[in-house]
């Protein structure tokens, strides 16, 4: 009963640019059980993973399987070593069957060449109705929910003999209800002799349906434990850690009136995903409110909403008083809005164009650049040259395209505009992600003085709980797209509590919550 | 670590990658016209004198390929409007035809004093060129019906509308073949060179490459397209209007299109006899293609173009090469500049690997 | 004046001529629908019905068989569909410049390679004569009043065509092979992790649709006409390309669809005798048809995709 089902002994695995995702990590799962991998974004989870199922390659370590020796280089040799992965991005083709997705690369043939739908079709009720899985083989993918959708993908490695099914957050995607349908399955899958590795955030579905545990942070391997003993507050603390000090000297902020209000607000994606659910709160000139969760839980669309990109479905949202719903991102930004994209080269920069027009992209058409419908070449080449001095972005010539910048000179690019064009509420939405120490002690001063010397609001969004904590006035906690817990003085906190309520371990009351709004 | 002379190479090819490319595009696609030359010809010497030095050898000569430029210009500058915006509309030819029909009809049946009278029509015809760009362009923007398709399909549409204008709007039932009675003086385009044809809309498709050269230098319109062309989540995030931006870049190369077909009418023909398009869309592809949408850039391509057009033509009429054979030349050049325009783009994305590698980045 | 002219024979003539009409069409949309199912914006079909006829046409000049001249042809449409799939899957070539550039390089080489090759008059690009295929009278049907004549009669490439539909429809929608192309068309990072040689299924489409093109330049330059001229195939690729994006790339459907075309084809060239009705206006109608066609298409699977999205 407690053999091992599978032993990665001593991975290592290291990017050229020579980032380690990896750091020598022992992991081992026993047969017939669930096993939870947990870890913040950027542990090295999916990193583990990708190693297991063939998809990356390490510099060092190896894999044993049922105590044996294996070489796994590429996905085919994966599943035939009995591992079988359902991804976070379903690999399943719409337009096909059930029935032809499950069998495809495989196909059974009633003549040479010539498919055999109805053959298809009973292998895969076979091994659903195997696993108490509801399925019509013909219906085509496109037609059916993303609840069946994962089924057809956990089928489809059952099919192929998988024995070690890996599932990576296989519920960010679905209802409740299909959770709970999932959780269902899981659990015969493991009584049937399957071992399943599950890799998540949501701490309460660990505790729900987990066996055993196991945390990684920065690469390393921190513990494992069966989750009979521990708690989420345990693994909570255990995820986060704590990080080094910052040196960031600020005021008391010094509020003026406000510019960012959410009221009740609901979003819900094209695909019928609820993202957020009545959010409310609102920041005032002068402070800075932070917003920590954990990737996936509406942090984002919080920001799209407010920056225009995205339209709110219900309550309002106001900026400096009034409603944005019917406005255009242009008059958003005349009303002093800022954005600091997360997406950096998607909305924050045009890679092909010259560093210069990136910097007055959002001014170009009044003055001083423009003079009637005409703008001035000159004066954008001061706007440029000042800027790059006063933000020290590190350019041969600002003539060069964007695309030539490192990511951190990228980025001090973006805030140089956004943080110069008036702003009086800015949005700022993972400014320091992977970018040097540098230029992330500068971006988040100067967000800091904005809010304290021009009486900016900032909101600023981030997955580093560190410069949250370091940077804010107060932080909003968002989880599975509500507001989870409102911290109106951060002297009040620490990283473990505040982890625990970004990983739902924790929650306010709805009074503490109401309190966002102030 | 690296050879610092290796790296000062490196950089001088990595800068100048697309001129370079462009280079062997056209290096390979001469050769293997060259080849067919030799194996077709039994005089390949003549063929290569005429090819290369013909157009010089006389005035005349050297007026066509001036006269070439003309439309080759606007045409080029049409396509690079339509190529700003990343949009496929590939409808300049039949545009430009149309522009020639409906030049005809307003020369015709419209009665105005000299200079005025051309200035007029070209106006016009730029008016009708644009809103006809604007067919493929719209449905686009609000069906997502492929502009490729939609543009070259209206240029069938156009091509029978032009014809069905020859036939029987404009025809002069005194000619013995299908044509136009002969514009009014004021309807045409003075030829002001001797011994040639070069027409004073050479100075229409000049103010056509400053204009546009200034509208997308100077202006906040040609800023608004450059950014939308380049990045357009990025514009939009900025608050530019995308979507009126990509249909007025078009508007422009449709306008230009039909400047260039009115131009033609009345500069070179000054009379309406064509009845198929003449496929002056395509050459404009290859040159906004060569010339990277950049207006002086065009200009020198299409002058080029013209050059290599006059040369085939003098081998056509001097030696036994066909003048076809130009026209496997440049398709050939367009499909390898093509080709290498994505193998560049895996080029440089190794080289933007090797630069965040140097500046030490870490990726999450 | 109506009346006189819609006799009998008019109708029965017109619609033989649909059906002559449509065959060309119908070869290229299966050529085109086989690119589409296989996940290629396959725009290079004109091309490849023109270098097909042209070389059946030469071919059968220098060599009297008519089964060597479409062989011939075949591989011409093989060798071009070759070229192309390099570019896509080589080179990662742009698909539409690749595709238009290839219409009109292969426009210029035919005009040029007759004149290399059989002299005559620069500029006008007519071969020589070529062998076409006969008229074949099929025994019993041709005796049925009305129906025989209009049935009748064809070049055994028209009945061709319903063999290739069906054939296109079978390895499409029956076979493995068929099965993995639409998944390497559609989602090929997903057939992918499945194990399928996506580059090797597309190599294999580009070869197919080949095959299908050529059999429709040979009826342009062996039956159609009884010569090869370079504007011949006058947008009929690029109509073919429309009717597969107008049927989803379903084989039988498209049959349906290329009649229509072919009877617009058809009436243009006998309405304009019959009523003196400008032929101009009628010749345009199949390309205001595909704009209509293909923006409606589109419109209806932007909504689509909503609707299933938004469950």
């Amino acid at each position: 009963m407690s053999e091992e089902m599978l032993s990665m002994r001593n991975i290592v695995k290291v990017y050229p640019n020579g980032f380690m995702a990896n750091k020598g990590i022992n992991f081992t799962v026993k047969k017939g059980e669930i096993h939870a991998l947990l870890g913040e974004n950027g542990a090295g989870k999916t990193t583990l993973m990708n190693i297991l199922f063939g998809l990356e390659t390490h510099e060092e370590g190896e894999i044993y399987i049922e105590g044996k020796r294996a070489e796994i280089h590429n996905p085919l040799e994966a599943i035939q070593n009995g591992i079988g992965m359902v991804h976070q991005h379903f690999k399943l083709i719409p337009s096909l069957t059930i029935a032809e997705n499950v069998v495809l690369g495989m196909e059974p043939e009633s003549r040479p060449g010539v498919f055999d739908l109805k053959e298809a079709a009973k292998i895969t009720r076979e091994t659903a109705e195997k696993y108490n899985m509801n399925i019509d083989p013909y219906a085509t993918i496109e037609s059916v929910s993303v609840g069946v959708k994962q089924q057809v993908e956990i089928i489809k490695i059952l099919v192929r003999g998988a024995r070690i099914l890996v599932l990576d957050e296989p519920t960010a995607v679905l209802t409740p209800q299909e959770t709970q349908q999932l959780f269902k399955e899981l659990k015969h899958l493991r009584d049937e002799g399957n071992t399943i590795i599950f890799i998540s955030h949501k701490l309460n579905e660990v505790e729900e349906i987990c066996d055993t545990f196991t945390v990684l942070r920065r690469g390393e391997l921190v513990g494992s434990k069966p989750v009979a003993e521990s708690s989420a507050s345990e693994m909570s603390a255990m995820m986060i850690g704590k990080n080094i000090d910052l040196e960031i000297h600020k005021e008391e902020p010094e509020l003026s009136d406000e510019r960012i209000r959410f009221e009740g607000v609901d979003y819900v994606t094209i695909f019928g995903k609820k993202k957020l659910e009545d959010i409310s709160f609102n920041v005032y000139g002068g402070e800075v409110m932070g917003i920590a969760a954990i990737e996936g839980n509406g942090q984002n669309e919080v920001a799209e909403i407010l920056s225009g990109l995205l339209k709110y479905q219900n309550g309002r949202v106001l900026l400096s008083g009034e409603d944005i719903k019917e406005k255009s991102i242009r008059s958003l930004r005349e009303a002093g809005m800022a954005y600091i994209s997360n997406d950096r080269y998607k909305f924050g920069c045009a890679g092909l164009a010259p560093i210069r027009d990136n910097l007055v992209a959002d001014r170009y058409f009044k003055t001083p650049v423009a003079k009637g419908f005409m703008i001035q070449n000159r004066v954008i080449n001061e706007i440029a040259d000042g800027l790059i001095e006063e933000y020290d972005i590190r350019c041969k010539d600002k003539l060069e395209n964007a695309s030539s910048l490192s990511g951190g000179n990228a980025q001090k690019l973006i805030v140089a505009r956004e943080f110069t064009n008036h702003p009086r509420a800015i949005i700022a939405n993972q400014p320091t992600r992977g970018i040097d120490i540098g230029s992330s002690q500068m971006i988040r001063e100067r967000l800091v003085s904005l809010s304290r010397e021009q009486k900016v609001a900032v909101l600023l969004i981030s997955a580093d709980l560190t410069e949250l904590l370091e940077v804010s006035d107060k932080i909003i906690v968002l989880h599975n797209g509500k507001i989870a817990a409102y911290i109106p003085d951060i002297n009040q906190i620490d990283e473990f509590v505040l982890g625990e309520y970004m990983l739902g371990a924790k929650h306010q009351t709805p009074e503490e919550v109401r309190c966002a709004i102030h | 670590m690296c050879d610092p002379l290796k790296e000062k190479m490196r950089r001088i090819f990595i800068y100048n990658f697309e001129a370079f490319r462009i280079l062997v595009a056209i290096t390979i696609a001469f050769s293997v016209i060259a080849v067919l030359v030799l194996l077709t010809s039994d005089d390949a010497g003549a063929v290569s004198y005429w090819f290369i030095l013909g157009p010089l050898t006389s005035m005349r000569r050297l007026g066509g390929v001036l006269e070439l430029s003309i439309p080759f210009i606007l045409c080029g500058l049409s396509v690079s409007m339509m190529f700003q915006v990343n949009k496929f509309n590939l409808c300049s030819d039949g545009i430009f035809y149309i522009g020639m029909a409906f030049a005809s009809v307003f020369a015709l049946k419209l009665d105005l004093p000299p200079v005025l009278f051309p200035i007029v029509i070209i106006v016009l015809c730029a008016v009708i060129g644009g809103l006809t760009a604007l067919i493929p362009a719209s449905l686009n923007l609000k069906f997502n019906a492929s502009v490729v398709v939609c543009a070259l399909m209206l240029n069938y549409v156009l091509q029978y509308l032009g014809r069905y204008i020859l036939l029987y709007k404009v025809k002069d039932p005194a000619l013995t073949y299908n044509g136009s009675a002969i514009f009014p003086k004021a309807a045409t385009l003075t030829h002001f060179v001797p011994k040639t044809r070069i027409h004073t809309g050479i100075f229409v498709a000049i103010a056509a490459v400053l204009i546009i050269y200034w509208v997308l230098r100077s202006t906040k319109l040609g800023f608004a397209i450059r950014i939308t062309g380049k990045n357009e989540d990025f514009a939009k995030a900025s608050g530019i209007n995308v979507a009126l931006t990509v249909l007025v870049s078009q508007f422009i190369g449709g306008a230009l299109a039909g400047i260039g077909g009115a131009v033609e009418v009345m500069g070179i023909y000054q009379q309406f006899r064509i009845d198929t398009l003449l496929g002056y869309g395509f050459d404009g592809l290859l040159i906004a293609v060569i010339g990277k949408n950049d207006p002086l850039r065009v200009t020198v391509a299409a002058v080029a173009l013209a050059y290599l057009r006059q040369g085939a033509a003098l081998v056509n009429s001097y030696t036994d090469i066909p003048l076809e054979l130009v026209q496997v030349l440049q398709s050939m050049i367009v499909i390898f500049v093509a080709a290498e325009q994505l193998m560049a783009g895996l080029k440089h994305k190794m080289i933007v690997e090797e630069s965040e590698k140097a500046g030490g980045v870490q990726h999450v | 004046m109506f009346k006189e002219v819609i006799t009998g024979a008019f109708v029965i003539s017109f619609l033989y001529s649909v059906i002559r009409m449509a065959t060309p069409l119908i070869y290229a949309s299966m050529g085109a629908i086989i690119s589409k199912q296989a996940g290629t914006n396959n725009l290079a079909i004109e091309a490849t019905m023109l270098i097909s006829s042209m070389v059946g046409c030469i071919t059968s000049v220098y060599i009297p068989n008519i089964l060597v001249a479409v062989l011939a042809a075949i591989v011409a449409g093989i060798l071009l569909s070759l070229f192309l799939a390099f570019m896509f899957l080589k080179l990662e070539a742009n698909c539409t410049m690749t595709c238009i550039s290839l219409n009109t390089m292969t426009t210029g080489l035919a005009m040029f390679i007759p004149f290399a090759l059989f002299g005559g008059s620069k500029g006008s690009s007519m071969g020589k004569a070529s062998l076409t295929f006969p008229s074949v009278q099929i025994p019993l049907i041709k005796d049925i009043p009305v129906l025989g004549n209009i049935v009748s009669g064809h070049c055994i490439l028209t009945y061709l065509t319903i063999v290739v539909t069906f054939l296109v429809w079978f390895i499409i929608f029956r076979t493995s092979f068929g099965l993995r192309m639409r998944a390497a068309g559609e989602n090929p990072d997903s057939a992918m992790s499945v194990g399928i040689d996506v580059y090797g299924v597309k190599l294999k489409s580009f070869i197919l649709t080949g095959i299908v093109c050529s059999l429709g330049g040979c009826f342009m330059s062996m039956y159609y006409l009884s010569w090869f001229t370079a504007g011949m195939v006058a947008g009929r690729g690029f109509i073919g390309v429309s009717i597969s994006n107008l049927t989803g790339g379903k084989p039988f459907m498209a049959v349906l669809v290329a009649l229509v075309f072919g009877a617009i084809d058809a009436m243009a060239l006998t309405f304009q005798s019959a009523f003196n009705f400008p032929a101009e206006i009628l010749q345009m109608m199949p390309y205001i048809a595909t704009i209509i066609g293909v923006t409606l298409v589109s419109h209806l699977e932007v909504k689509r995709k909503q609707k299933l999205l938004a469950k």
